[in-house]
């Protein structure tokens, strides 16, 4: 009979437990569950994943252990595929104030997502940077993600020329 | 960890949350963003349909910044960009890795741009759209082709360019004056949108059942030169059909013996749209419970629609049946609305417009009860109807319904959005207080 709860030793070298319902909205964690039945439940390694970041994921799946498992959504047959950008508001309250963080958190947590495979969180982080990136101009951006501005006056003068002016030019 | 540790692939990610204009914006920022976001961008579709006040130039400059590019839509650019001039243009550029643009491209979609036009043969511009610049190579690799609402569209066009797209397995050429449908032999074609070309007949139906034996999807509403005879006779061949909509098409001809040839030959129908067919009568109405797929089902007008029909279609297709509209279908009564309580456990659209709803308390609260996916409810000119039985609807179908049409009633604002919480859309008289 396999046990409740997992445990897992982080990249900080704690121990954590949590229950086998959270841990397998971790498609990694699942598929490792699923390799190693019968054996002895020993700590699973999360080498990429730091205890801090754990508690994050953690605390999104327990808010969300009720979702219906993200199933592929059934394409209508044939439908017109239509190439617009992906949708990306929040419409969740909670998770609303969940990516509430430092941007630094949040690069953390989106790692993380990405090596656990909790396909939902994921997007919803990626849905978070996107919606920080959008209707700002590039000094905006430069600035809130705290980047280097390494293209000479050539290449700003060649990529306007490129692509034309917008509105939110700077 | 920062955001300049991120791996490139999660950017490509990200960045598919951004439109194309914000896209570009984004990718000023550093030159490694301008690389993955932008250079190295795996996008290989681009949509123009939102993007507004760009100059034609640019617009080709800016679309050869893309190598490999898989699909272009322009869909509804209106008048101010696209027109013959420019797509001779686009397909003749080159991409900055020195390849010609279209020699990727597998899907254009030039929807409802009005200022194209396709000439006559004579006319020099047209010679190079059919032959030149819309190379045979590119039509070989075509599968999807929206020419919808083009008003100049003709046949000659089409009939020296459709022969050669042998790998289009999606057609759109709605709205259009075309007279025929001229495929190409053995067709892997899909889904073809013929609705509102006036000008089609049977002959079009049997050159699409010929052809494109494994069409799934067929739209001919309002086409009222095709005949009954014409879907008796061909789109029957088509075993393969999915959807089929003859709404107010046919000029309402089309009669029982029509419809039972339908169901028996094309088994695997999940929608069906017939409207304005008074001919239909139980025989034809009885033959839907064949198709065990059905998931829509719109018997709008429909006169002969009996209570009986109904009870004996929800009793045998309950279990697939989500869309379902029997508006202006006269002769139903409360019966009608009380079998789709007690055996339409999937509903989730439900359309009574114009029905008498006399007496219907009962019948209304137990559908409303019953069916808990509900989200769409028509009771527009419903006689019998008030504002007391709607609010008892509401209470009892746990408030989830999301679309209302309840025009001929009259209701308060804030009544309805407390007894409503999830609604988005109503139409009727509503009472702002």
């Amino acid at each position: 009979m396999a046990s409740e709860s997992i445990s897992v030793t982080t990249s900080d070298d704690q121990t954590i437990q949590l229950s086998r319902k959270h841990a397998q909205m971790s498609q990694t964690i699942n598929s490792m569950l699923e390799d190693s039945v019968g054996a002895d439940q020993e700590a699973i390694p999360l080498p990429n994943v730091s205890s801090e970041v754990l508690k994050k994921v953690i605390d999104w799946c327990t808010h969300h252990e009720n979702d219906p498992a993200p199933v592929e959504k059934v394409k209508k047959l044939n439908k017109k595929r239509e190439y617009k950008a992906k949708n990306s508001t929040i419409s969740d309250e909670w998770d609303k104030n969940f990516v509430n963080a430092e941007l630094r958190v949040i690069v953390d947590i989106l790692l993380a997502a990405n090596y656990l495979d909790v396909k939902g969180l994921f997007e919803l982080m990626c849905k978070h940077i996107a919606n920080e990136l959008k209707g700002k101009t590039p000094d905006q951006i430069r600035e809130r993600f705290g980047i280097q501005d390494d293209l000479t006056e050539e290449d700003k003068a060649a990529m306007r020329k490129a692509w034309g002016a917008t509105k939110n030019d700077s | 960890m920062d955001f300049e540790g991120l791996p490139d692939d999660l950017w490509h990610l990200i960045g598919s949350y951004l439109s194309l204009e914000e896209l570009i914006i984004a990718s000023r920022a550093s030159k490694r963003w301008h690389r993955i976001l932008w250079e190295e961008s795996r996008r290989s579709h681009l949509d123009f349909s939102s993007v507004r006040n760009i100059h034609r130039q640019k617009a080709i400059t800016f679309i050869s910044n893309f190598q490999r590019l898989k699909s272009i839509s322009f869909k509804r650019f209106g008048p101010s960009l696209v027109n013959n001039t420019f797509l001779l243009e686009l397909i003749a550029a080159k991409d900055i890795g020195g390849g010609s643009i279209s020699s990727h491209l597998e899907e254009l979609s030039l929807d409802g741009c009005r200022k194209l036009y396709y000439p006559h043969v004579k006319d020099s511009t047209a010679c190079q759209l059919s032959s030149g610049s819309l190379s045979h190579d590119f039509l070989k690799r075509v599968t999807l082709l929206g020419l919808s609402h083009l008003q100049d569209l003709d046949d000659t066009w089409l009939d020296s360019t459709l022969p050669l797209c042998s790998s289009l397995t999606d057609l759109d050429l709605s709205g259009t004056m075309i007279t025929r449908v001229p495929l190409c032999q053995k067709s892997p074609l899909k889904k073809i949108q013929l609705s509102y070309c006036l000008k089609i007949t049977d002959e079009s139906l049997q050159s699409i059942a010929t052809n494109a034996p494994k069409l799934e999807q067929l739209y001919v509403q309002g086409c009222q030169e095709i005949t009954s005879e014409g879907l008796r006779l061909y789109v029957s061949q088509l075993s393969e059909l999915r959807i089929l909509n003859v709404i107010d098409a046919c000029k309402g001809s089309v009669d029982d013996d029509c419809l039972m040839t339908l169901t028996t030959s094309c088994p695997l129908l999940v929608e069906l749209d017939l409207k304005n067919f008074n001919l239909l009568t139980s025989r034809g109405f009885d033959s839907l419970t064949r198709l065990k797929n059905l998931t829509t089902l719109n018997l709008d007008r429909c006169r002969g629609l009996t209570d009986e029909d109904v009870e004996n279609l929800i009793k045998r297709l309950g279990r697939t049946v989500c869309t379902l509209n029997l508006s202006g279908c006269r002769k139903l009564s409360v019966k009608a609305v009380h079998s789709l309580g007690n055996h339409g456990r999937m509903l989730q659209n439900i359309g009574f417009a114009g029905i008498n709803l006399t007496d219907s308390r009962e019948a209304l609260f137990l559908l409303s009860s019953n069916c808990q996916l509900l989200r769409v409810l028509n009771v527009a000119f419903c006689l019998g109807l008030d504002e007391d039985i709607l609010f008892g609807v509401a209470d009892r179908s746990r408030q989830n319904l999301c679309k209302l049409n309840i025009s001929g009633i009259t209701v308060s604002d804030e009544k309805l959005k407390h007894s409503f919480p999830h609604l988005k859309v109503v139409k009727g008289s509503v009472i702002q207080r």
